[in-house]
């Protein structure tokens, strides 16, 4: 008989909604750029941009497994984890491991970088982003340009995720995606430490509602 | 191996190997990638270019192509379809890249106007959401629309001459307005102004630029008539290389202008109805003829 | 409200001169900036669609001194012509007894006009099926070049080399006023600045004692458009035209009334001018600027207006040789009047003819009858014009411009279904023709062609705001830089839709 699992409380709901959302909007932008649904993709674009401004804030004042401070760590310790990984001999973290860290701290600012281009952008027909006309029109260009490229940087990004959260799935059994859904591990795949702190709910909503207020001063000033 | 292959939550579950892991993986990416590249021929291209597979098709400079239909695009498709920018990953500035098409496949059929997703764009009417070019930059003429099909319905061939198209309609003369740099113009303006602006202090209204974007410069003096004479016309010498056009009728001016006339290298018109016509003057005006000037004068 | 408010309290008075315009430039924040900063966000979309092509390059100015509104500026490129004298024949001369050679519809003349040309068509007056009408008049060819025209112009066929005759012009108006606005304001609907506004506000005037835009009358009525024509529309009001007379007083109460010599005019204009003053110091609108200056302009007026009219001064041989009638209003007075104002740098000049609209209704409307007296009315002088101004070496920078605004239709006027007593032509809006000469337009040509029975254009088709771009181009200007901003827009002469300048009819 299965002795019954223990889980642990790792994610906090503000980084899961914040994760799954992101993962939504990124797909609702990608769809609506294809299809040529531009108020959507504004849209989607300005909450991919309210809610980056939100993790950014929240990798400072969050819960422990939110913050920068404290799953970011050296270059030379990601590749040292890479090689461990590679050896089989790698150690359990409960929140990102160090090269997960990285690939974090990548994609947000990949992402960040797509929308405040996003801003700048337009079609050529029109339409233009909130701040397309405060540059000039060869500069908008360019950040067009810049827009689609950083999108194929994205969608290799996201690749290179997946690829990742599967192969912790399926060769070394720990898998990460049913955690960031319920916030819980197996206690089994938690290293011991030091207890995760956890910040109330409602110091998120302030930070949503502050990232969303900074939008809103940048495109309406 | 360690033991964390065995999923502790499932134990009965075998974990993949890395290595049949990542087999999955690249063979999964290849199929992607291989369907986008079919489903995407620019993809597909930009694939081949980086390999150095790809070659621009025949193309000749007499061809009906480069004649008539490539300007056609230069100037209304150019700006959106170009080096600057790729909507839909369509570039149409050259033979090859108009043939490949763009995100959505190819954009010529040759031989089919029907088939040919760029005919039916340009052939939308007016107003329509889908019409190329579109509204915010200035419309194919009816005239152009013709070239374009006659060209695709023929093959869309880089080579196929003018005369093989004996039917197209006659192109269009372009009134083309050069933009001028203010920059340029200041700068060609410098050695003039300052002698210009005391003639304008002692003269308003009778010596002015040519237009805003010259550097040369005008005269128009019959306003003063008999007040404008030889010894007021001197007073114009610093600027006189500058001055294209002088219209010096009904003024006093008399035979001591002819060789400050003659001092106008650069004059193209010249105006002297009502004023008398000395030898000196004659002559001046005569070899002024000969060297093209037009000059208006009581005496043909 | 007790009457003792509208009483004049001084103490009153700086708070009433305290106008809304104070209010929004004082207070804090001011109405406007609290508006544009709400609307920031959104405003892109809107002001890059009205903003399309050349939007890069700067703005022409056209700011002058507020003092000296007319005073000349340069044009955008070197011009080929540096005034326009655009004679309107208003009514819409009939070119098919004029200009447009059409055997095929002679041969016709008395058989019934076909279905396919009264379909879908929505005419002024034609009803039911109306006959075809062949020209009342036999043509032949003139000129080096061979061009058709027909006996009624011996004079102007002595010219026929000059002249540039575009036949495929076409208009969306089909009655007189909205289309005599379309041709002389680019729009159809009133409010807009006409063309000799708005060249008299790009270029200025060479003449500062004289107005820079001048109208002449003849042929008994005004046109239909009304003043308008050469109204100012948004511009600033003093680039309107000035309606002067060639009979009489050129300018109605120019000169001053018995009692007030020049140098009491002077000293009231000096106090008028003093209180201007203290207007404009108080309140900043340059309209009194424009008012100071439009009265010192009327003081000069008095001296050269009455000298640059005054049509007996001239040798009774150039007065016979326009035809010249003494002491009448006439079209003849007004083409040597305009030939005077064009050599004493008047910028833009424009003669209305009334009487041309040959429904066919009456005597005066005959095409058999009164269109006879008008061509007499205009021949002589419209030729001796031309060649006026060819023998002073001013044709080459003068724009001439003569036509009206529609043509004529190739079906006899049948009003009511019923033959009229007199031979006329409908309205035809699809086609007509206009003739141009100096001023860089190629002369001893043809553009355009028209079907066989003048009815439709079947070559070339050309727009007015077409015909409106090119003759800018003449005068130095890209029309698209000729602008204005008003309601949100940079308004042009040749309007929003994408007009092109022919360069076929440019020398």
């Amino acid at each position: 008989m299965q002795t019954p699992l223990k889980l642990v409380r790792v994610w906090d709901l503000p980084t899961r909604v914040f994760h799954w959302s992101l993962a939504v909007l990124v797909l609702c932008s990608w769809v609506s750029a294809e299809n040529g649904l531009l108020k959507l993709h504004l849209w989607s674009g300005l909450a991919m941009l309210t809610l980056l401004l939100f993790r950014i804030l929240w990798g400072f004042v969050g819960s422990s497994t939110a913050r920068f401070g404290l799953f970011v760590r050296s270059p030379r310790q990601a590749l040292g984890y890479l090689r461990a990984m590679k050896r089989s001999e790698d150690h359990l973290y409960a929140g990102h491991n160090p090269a997960g860290g990285w690939m974090v701290l990548t994609l947000l600012a990949v992402l960040s970088l797509q929308a405040v281009t996003g801003l700048f952008s337009n079609d050529g027909v029109r339409f233009f982003g909130p701040l397309a006309a405060r540059i000039s029109a060869a500069w908008s260009d360019r950040l067009t340009t810049l827009h689609g490229t950083v999108f194929d940087v994205i969608l290799a990004l996201v690749w290179l995720h997946i690829v990742a959260v599967l192969y912790y799935r399926h060769v070394r059994a720990n898998d990460l995606v049913v955690p960031m859904i319920t916030g819980r591990k197996p206690d089994a795949m938690v290293p011991p430490g030091p207890p995760l702190k956890f910040v109330a709910l409602r110091w998120a909503l302030l930070c949503l509602v502050f990232a969303a207020l900074l939008v809103w001063w940048i495109l309406r000033p | 191996m360690s033991d964390a292959g065995v999923h502790p939550a499932n134990p009965g579950r075998r974990a993949l190997s890395a290595r049949r892991y990542f087999s999955w993986v690249a063979l999964l990416t290849t199929a992607c990638v291989a369907a986008f590249a079919w489903l995407r021929p620019s993809f597909a291209h930009e694939i081949r270019a980086t390999l150095g597979l790809e070659h621009p098709p025949p193309h000749s400079p007499q061809s009906f192509y480069a004649v008539r239909v490539a300007p056609i695009l230069d100037q209304h498709c150019r700006s959106c379809h170009g080096p600057g920018r790729q909507k839909a990953k369509l570039r149409l500035d050259s033979l090859g890249a108009a043939l490949r098409g763009g995100k959505h496949g190819t954009v010529i059929a040759p031989g089919s106007l029907a088939n040919s997703a760029l005919v039916q764009r340009i052939s939308l009417p007016a107003g329509s959401d889908r019409l190329m070019p579109p509204s915010s930059q200035s419309p194919l003429a009816a005239d152009e629309v013709t070239v374009i099909k006659l060209w695709i319905a023929a093959g869309a061939s880089g080579v196929r001459p003018v005369s093989a198209f004996s039917t197209a309609p006659k192109p269009v003369a372009q009134v083309v307005i050069l933009a001028v740099d203010p920059k340029v113009v200041a700068r060609e303006r410098r050695p003039v102004d300052g002698p210009l602006q005391d003639l304008q202090q002692r003269f308003p209204y009778v010596i002015e630029y040519e237009s805003r974007g010259s550097a040369r410069l005008e005269v128009n003096a019959t306003r003063l008539g008999r007040r404008f004479g030889d010894r007021e016309l001197a007073a114009f010498a610093p600027v006189s290389a500058s001055i294209v056009r002088a219209d010096l009728s009904g003024t006093a001016v008399g035979e001591a202008s002819a060789q400050a006339l003659l001092a106008m290298k650069n004059l193209r018109t010249l105006r002297l109805i009502g004023v008398q016509e000395g030898p000196a003057l004659a002559a001046a005006l005569a070899s002024m003829r000969e060297r093209g000037i037009r000059v208006y004068a009581d005496t043909p | 409200m007790n009457r003792k408010d509208n009483e004049f309290h001084p103490a009153l008075e700086p708070l009433q001169a305290q106008t809304r315009r104070h209010f929004l430039q004082g207070c804090a924040g001011g109405l406007g900036a609290m508006f544009m900063g709400s609307v920031a966000g959104l405003a892109p979309q809107t002001l890059q669609a009205a903003a399309p092509e050349g939007g890069e390059e700067a703005r022409l100015d056209f700011t002058r001194d507020p003092a000296r509104p007319l005073s000349p500026l340069p044009p955008q490129f070197a011009p080929k012509a540096r005034r326009v004298i655009f004679l309107h024949m208003a009514g819409a001369p009939s070119q098919l007894e004029l200009f447009e050679h059409k055997p095929v519809l002679t041969r016709f003349d008395g058989t019934d006009c076909p279905q396919s040309y009264l379909a879908g068509k929505r005419f002024a007056f034609i009803s039911g099926v109306p006959k075809l009408l062949g020209a009342q008049y036999p043509f032949h060819q003139a000129g080096s070049h061979g061009q058709w025209i027909s006996d009624r112009l011996p004079h102007l066929e002595r010219q026929i080399d000059e002249l540039c005759f575009v036949r495929s012009l076409r208009t969306d108006q089909f009655n007189h006023a909205p289309a005599q606005l379309l041709v002389q304001t680019g729009n159809a609907r009133m409010g807009y600045a006409s063309f000799g506004s708005w060249v008299t506000y790009g270029l200025g005037t060479e003449n500062q004692n004289l107005p820079g835009f001048i109208v002449l009358l003849s042929g008994g009525k005004s046109p239909d458009g009304g003043k308008q024509l050469w109204g100012s529309g948004y511009l600033p009001s003093v680039y309107q035209g000035v309606q002067c007379r060639s009979q009489g007083e050129p300018v109605l109460y120019l000169h001053n009334p018995p009692g007030v010599s020049r140098p009491l005019r002077r000293q009231m204009l000096d106090a008028i001018g003093a209180i201007n003053q203290q207007i404009y110091a108080g309140f900043a609108n340059p309209e009194t600027l424009t008012r100071i200056a439009q009265y010192e302009m009327a003081f000069r007026m008095q001296l050269e207006a009455s000298d640059a009219m005054d049509i007996h001064t001239e040798p009774a041989s150039v007065q016979a040789r326009y035809g010249v009638e003494a002491g009448k209003s006439s079209f003849a007075n007004n083409c040597l009047v305009a030939r005077r104002l064009a050599e004493r740098g008047v910028r833009f000049i424009q003669l209305y003819h009334w009487g041309w609209d040959s429904h066919g209704s009456s005597e005066n409307e005959a095409l058999n009858l009164g269109f006879k007296k008008r061509c007499l009315e205009v021949d002589q002088p419209m030729a001796a014009l031309l060649a006026d101004l060819k023998e002073r070496g001013m044709l080459d920078d003068t724009l001439v411009v003569w036509g009206g605004e529609f043509g004529r239709t190739p079906m006899r006027e049948n009003r009511d279904g019923q033959q009229m007593k007199f031979v006329g032509r409908d309205h035809n809006p699809g086609a007509y023709t206009m003739w141009l000469a100096g001023g860089g337009i190629r002369p001893g040509m043809s553009y355009g062609e028209t079907d066989e029975m003048g009815y439709e254009i079947v070559r070339d088709p050309v727009e007015i705001r077409d015909l409106h771009a090119t003759l800018l181009y003449l005068l130095g200007f890209d029309h698209r830089k000729l602008n204005y901003p008003y309601q949100g827009l940079e308004q042009k002469l040749t309007s929003v839709k994408p007009a092109r300048v022919i360069a076929e009819l440019l020398a």
